[in-house]
């Protein structure tokens, strides 16, 4: 008996000689979305557009890291490979997002919707340090961090940091 | 400041569970008044959503620093969010009074 796993499962009865084609119900599922990482969340949800009746119109959803692909390219003005090393991307990725953002700010703007902020695959970027008097390894929320935050040492080796 | 730790049992030397929210007991213990408590972990037989209620209940504590042997990358978040400092001891055999130890070290600690 011969199994092959692929869209079409084929078995093979050599006592028989039967080929029995049987269809493989296994779904395919796209693969999965890379996670981004982002500095912050905005403290904001979005944006509203004023001076006219807007409410009523249905709002853009742009997600966390096409905010932070904004935020890395135009605002501090990185290139796109640099701001896809900060945001732990492959450079193209990064630029389909980038642009997907900027086509949605476009239409926010061009139609005057508002701009939901939600969503996205995205984990805060925290960075790491060791300490050399306890041995633990922990977290520091900035870079003014210069002591352990278990002991208080000051011996501490930063290992990963923001890279803003 | 208050600590808490993750631990396989309720007592002084019980060691640090390498996982967080599945642990057994959290051993909790507050640096300005030096009372401690062992708080038996319900959560850790569930199937979903307990890094999100253990977070909540760690919020609900005042926790300001959690140790672990490991953090899971959703319970990270949640804590990076709640600015929760982590902590991470690799060593698997350091119980929570070699914890304690370091932790009083640090005078700001008891403020």
């Amino acid at each position: 008996m011969l199994f092959i796993n692929i869209n079409w499962a084929i078995s093979i009865d050599i006592e028989q000689m039967f080929v029995i084609f049987v269809p493989n119900k296994i779904p395919f599922m796209p693969r999965l979305k890379h996670f981004c990482k982002i500095s912050k969340e905005p403290a904001f949800k979005g944006f509203q557009p004023f001076g006219g009746n807007f409410q009523s119109e249905s709002p853009i959803v742009i997600g966390l890291e096409e905010v932070e692909a904004i935020r890395r390219c135009d605002y501090e003005l990185l290139t796109q490979e640099q701001a896809s090393v900060h945001m732990g991307v492959s450079r193209p990725t990064l630029t389909r997002i980038y642009e997907s953002a900027r086509r949605k700010v476009a239409t926010a703007f061009a139609e005057g919707r508002p701009i939901i902020i939600e969503g996205g695959r995205v984990f805060t970027d925290t960075g790491w340090a060791n300490c050399a008097r306890c041995g633990c390894r922990f977290s520091i929320s900035g870079n003014k961090q210069k002591n352990c935050s278990l002991c208080g040492s000051a011996e501490i080796s930063v290992t990963e940091t923001h890279k803003s | 400041m208050i600590l808490a730790i993750s631990s396989t049992g309720n007592r002084l030397h019980s060691t640090v569970d390498e996982r967080f929210a599945r642990c057994p007991w959290f051993f909790i213990y507050n640096g300005k008044t030096e009372a401690y408590g062992f708080y038996p972990n319900n959560l850790n037989e569930k199937l979903e959503g307990v890094g999100q209620q253990v977070v909540q209940f760690m919020i609900e504590n005042k926790v300001q620093l959690v140790v672990s042997g490991n953090f899971g990358q959703k319970i990270k978040q949640e804590l990076d969010k709640a600015s929760i400092g982590l902590v991470i001891f690799e060593n698997k055999n350091i119980n929570m009074e070699e914890v304690l130890h370091f932790f009083q070290l640090n005078p700001k600690h008891k403020l």
